[in-house]
């Protein structure tokens, strides 16, 4: 805030570091670039013309790719799926975390850990167990699977960010609150959440675009002969003998435009978070 | 350490195991119990289908240690997590400190720098399998167009690239997530501190090798333990780029144990290279813990 | 924030809503007049399989009332996988395609022994040790050969080869010309590479031993023999004349290298011709197929483990098993299986075949199956004593492409089949009952 007052006296040194951002940058965006140029191309011409841009307004693509799969149904899916489960997140994993941190016991100690290490054990190692669970639990072919594997999913990593948050929440209010007569569940929720916005934003974007762009799980999981997500419909165009690298480019663009949309508004919330749960631990 | 200052009643314990009930009861559910029955799994001759399995005591362990496919799928994996996490945080700290220093369109330069970590893993491989084509990508058509005829390669194919080749991938896609966290470390840095060191005559190397290094070092054991961990599960990419090819070249620990136990009908077998590669990564990360938290200051 | 919450919170209840609102009129109208149903999954991935697949499950449904029959899609990825996953939570389809992989499920107590109604409308069905028959093949093996560039090789006056070295000798001249690769290869694909493999295979291993595999098992041979190398060589000389990339090249670019003049040859199965004519309708092309070095013709042909199958399961409940049944001899009838024997360039596996005369591709080779000296399934499709261990196909074809790529000598591959058979005979081995009872 302070160099706003500086007047735009900039050094050399200082333009040539401005000329090196933008080269990276350029560098950084160009893959999503191509994509969204060969978007608007058909395939022989992303295949022979790989750096041309388009050369017509050609929205081909994007009529084939709702006509030959359910990508409106697909859609609605995804954003159901994510939506829905990040709202059970956040108040699944920061109660857990509240009363880690609120309670200096080495049962807590313990279950940060425990919680924690979740993130070291690879999917792939128990999905086969996983799967033959959720179909005793007839969770298997319907939504309720995909909800209970991103929560539970999601608890490793949340655990993390929402204890490093918490601490570094006052406790002054939540003993005022205390003395004015509130129980807990009432200071939690009263107190205590109400702070947690830019903790949710930024677990909802981080762990929100995990679920948004998950391929492996809800291929296998979500019920056959219907519309699955975003994902998998754009990798049912790679098939085992035909690529349609157009129609992937095309619900690739769509894909995206969500998530930076999202990245867009929100990256306030989201850097405000990590900072907040970073420092003042 | 705050602790002991802020000193607040020990809540109930019902009031405790019910705000811990949904996270416990889940965890456990869902990945506790199925990583517990993959245990399992890795003592028998299970090959996904069939309702029988024996019970074939460690024997796959023994194949696992005697298996040259596994020696290579672990030289395979140490190889790329190292590329990828080594050269994710020197790229992720370079572009927070550009981020940071850039005198223009900082929040424009770091969305831009971020948007790779919003495209999903698969399509990130979609993208670049298209781009390192040898006939028909555009990297080798840009070179073939600079008259660079005799760098094209073929950057899948050829087994001395493809490793190359995919980590590129992982460490683009992945920057910008370490940076946005290098970024709020270097950030969080008061100004004071800086005006101070320079104050006293510190040029900035000096600056950044005495303060900044030292500041930001939670942030890097976080990023560094984070890409560590990412980089051992790397698997979209893999699945769609090269298949663990050519031959057996991008196989790694996470591919071979999903190859073997889902294509190649050894369940049981592919599950017991699971729970080796859980332990590599336990250890791992216990030991860089260690080593790096004797580093770090304590803010 | 909190508006943010509320807004997110009203946005979910009203998907919630939506999303169950809508699913529930579809189940609950559908189930009426749908009859009995039965579950139908094969290998969608190529666009001629499925188009054909709802051709003909749409025709069915239209003319059996009380019958339906519903097709899972397969959402591409890799289909014996998502057959395994399907299988692993209790979904089997009631009829499922079967790859390779048939022998394993059948010995799994999943596939029902097929009917002699449905049986007999086949030429060589393929008959099990058991007496039984599980699988009835969707065509006859894939026949593999060269489809070629016709316009170039008139251009340089190469007569469409006879012998196996009259082949190689349009590779060089192709090469030496060097206007364009001689031949195509999408390495890129594991099981693309088993269409060379195969033929190879045939020509050096099952030319001298019919039953090498079971030798194996018995312990009589292994793959240092010295046919095996010979793999190796024939392979290595064959794949000398590939283009520039081909080892991550995909299966799915192949006709974008022939029609577009960047080479000239490609050495696959039939379904190829219509993907071919599809990609460019003027290309001339040209069909022969590739002789074994010894003067004989060898050729991948007859009926495999592969093809359509019906789950246990759906054997339980007879009403399932009648419509099961019923759509199989439904599929074969000439009118229908013409769709998909159209659609894939297939050749036909029953007693009453389509007429599929005006494709003169597959009339070329029909007539070359007639003439040649050996027809066998793909080494990975046979069944009994030579079946393959479950993960030896693909190990040998990756073993193959270290060796193509100079990153391992023929002897230490042979020495690597070696240690993998032995680890993989251990548990799987059909002559001594191992794995098997």
């Amino acid at each position: 805030m302070s160099k706003e007052k500086v007047k735009h006296n900039y050094k050399p040194y200082e333009w040539a570091l401005l000329a090196l951002t933008a080269v990276i940058a350029i560098i950084m965006i160009y893959p999503v670039l191509f994509a969204i140029m060969s978007a608007f191309k058909s395939n022989g011409e992303i295949l022979k013309n790989p750096a041309a841009p388009p050369t017509a307004l050609y929205f081909k693509n994007f009529v084939d790719l709702f006509q030959m799969s359910d990508f409106g149904g697909a859609i609605i899916n995804t954003v159901f799926l994510t939506v829905f489960s990040e709202l059970l997140i956040i108040c699944v994993v920061p109660m857990a975390a509240f009363a880690i941190t609120r309670d200096h016991s080495k049962k807590s100690a313990f279950f940060y850990t425990f919680f924690i290490s979740g993130m070291m054990i690879p999917f792939h190692l128990y999905m086969f167990p996983l799967f033959r669970e959720l179909k005793m639990f007839g969770m298997f072919g319907n939504f309720v699977g995909p909800i209970m594997i991103y929560i539970s999913g999601s608890i490793a990593f949340g655990t993390l960010l929402y204890c490093s948050f918490l601490k570094g929440v006052p406790l002054e209010l939540e003993e005022a609150a205390m003395l004015d007569g509130y129980n807990r569940f009432q200071i939690f929720w009263r107190v205590t959440f109400p702070l947690l916005g830019p903790c949710n934003a930024s677990m909802i974007i981080l762990n929100g675009l995990n679920i948004w762009n998950d391929y492996l799980m809800p291929y296998l999981v979500l019920p056959s002969g219907k519309a699955k997500t975003i994902t998998v419909e754009i990798a049912g165009f790679v098939g085992q003998f035909t690529a349609r690298w157009d129609i992937v480019f095309a619900g690739t663009l769509i894909s995206m435009i969500p998530a930076i949309a999202i990245f867009v508004a929100f990256q306030k919330y989201f850097v405000k978070g990590i900072t907040a749960g970073a420092t003042k631990g | 350490m705050k602790e002991n200052l802020l000193r607040v009643k020990k809540p109930r314990d019902w009031y405790y195991w019910i705000f811990m009930a949904p996270a416990l009861l889940l965890f456990s559910l869902f990945i506790v119990a199925p990583t517990v029955g993959s245990v399992y799994y890795s003592f028998t001759n299970w090959d996904g289908i069939s309702p029988r399995m024996n019970f074939i005591g460690l024997q796959n362990y023994i194949e696992i240690f005697t298996s040259a496919r596994f020696g290579n799928a672990l030289k395979n994996t140490i190889i790329l997590t190292m590329f990828v996490s080594v050269l994710e945080n020197v790229f992720a700290l370079a572009l927070a400190l550009l981020v940071d220093k850039v005198i223009k369109a900082k929040n424009f330069f770091r969305s831009i720098f971020y948007i790779p970590v919003l495209v999903s893993g698969i399509v990130s491989g979609f993208i670049w399998k298209v781009m390192y084509n040898y006939n028909f990508g555009v990297i080798n058509s840009m070179l073939r167009g600079m008259g660079l005829e005799n760098l094209t390669q073929d950057w899948l194919g050829d087994t001395r690239f493809t490793l190359i080749a995919i980590g590129t991938v992982l460490v683009w896609k992945g920057v910008g997530y370490y940076m946005i966290i290098y970024l709020a470390s270097l950030q969080s840095i008061s100004a004071d501190v800086l005006e101070a060191a320079m104050i006293d005559g510190a040029g900035p190397w000096q600056k950044f090798t005495k303060i900044t290094m030292p500041l930001i070092s939670g942030a890097f054991t976080v990023n560094f333990t984070l890409s560590l961990i990412n980089g051992l599960k790397i698997f979209d990419q893999i699945n769609v780029m090269t298949d663990g090819g050519p031959g057996f070249t991008s196989e790694t620990l996470v591919y071979l144990l999903y190859k073997v136990g889902f294509n190649e009908g050894r369940q049981g077998f592919g599950t017991a290279v699971g729970i080796v590669l859980l332990f590599l990564i336990l250890i791992l990360n216990g030991a860089q813990q260690k080593f790096l938290k004797s580093r770090e200051v304590q803010l | 924030m909190k508006k943010v919450l509320a807004l997110m919170l009203i946005a979910i209840l009203s998907f919630s809503l939506f999303a169950q609102g809508g699913s529930e009129n579809g189940s609950a109208v559908k189930a009426q007049d749908k009859g009995t149903e039965i579950t139908l999954v094969f290998a969608d991935g190529d666009e001629g399989a499925k188009k054909s697949f709802n051709e003909i499950v749409n025709r069915f449904n239209s003319t059996h009332p009380g019958m339906t029959v519903t097709i899972q899609p397969g959402n591409g990825g890799n289909y014996s996988e998502f057959v395994k996953t399907k299988d692993s939570v209790g979904e089997f389809p009631d009829i499922v395609e079967m790859r390779g992989e048939a022998a394993m499920y059948v010995r799994a107590g999943k596939l029902a022994p097929l009917p002699a109604e449905l049986t007999d409308l086949f030429l060589s069905p393929m008959v099990l040790d058991d007496g039984n028959i599980y699988t009835v093949a969707l065509a006859g093996e894939n026949t593999m050969g060269v489809i070629y560039n016709k316009a170039y090789f008139d251009k340089l006056g190469i007569a469409e080869p006879k012998t196996y070295d009259e082949f190689i000798a349009a590779c060089e001249k192709i090469k030496a010309a060097g206007e364009m690769s001689p031949l195509v290869v999408g390495g890129g694909d594991l099981w693309h590479m088993g269409f060379l493999f195969n033929k190879v295979w045939d020509d050096q291993v099952i030319s001298k031993d019919k039953d090498f595999i079971a030798h194996c098992y018995d312990g009589s041979k292994n793959f240092s023999d010295e046919s095996v190398k010979a793999v190796f060589a024939e392979l290595s000389t064959i794949m000398s004349y590939a283009q520039k990339g081909w080892a991550s090249t995909p299966d799915a670019q192949l006709t974008t290298f022939l029609v577009n003049n960047m080479a000239a040859m490609m050495y696959s199965g039939t379904h190829m011709f219509s993907q071919v004519i599809s990609a460019d309708p003027s290309f001339q092309m040209g069909w022969f197929p590739v002789a074994s070095p010894d003067g004989k013709l060898r050729m991948v042909g007859g009926s495999g483990i592969s093809g359509l199958a019906v789950s246990t399961e759906c054997q339980k409940d007879s009403a399932k098993w009648e419509v099961a049944i019923e759509f199989l001899k439904f599929f074969y009838q000439p009118e229908n299986y013409l769709v998909y024997c159209k659609a894939l360039s297939a050749t036909p596996v029953t007693k009453n075949a389509p007429d599929l005369s005006d494709n003169v591709y597959l009339a070329e080779v029909i007539e070359a199956l007639g003439k040649a000296d050996s027809l066998s399934p793909m080494w990975n499709s046979k069944a009994g004593v030579n079946e393959l261990p479950p993960d030896f196909r693909n190990f040998t074809y990756k073993t193959a492409v270290e060796v193509l790529l100079g990153q391992r000598s023929v002897d230490s591959a042979v020495a690597e089949m070696n240690k993998s058979w032995k680890t993989a005979s251990m548990s799987f081995n059909p002559v001594t009952g191992q794995g098997i009872k």
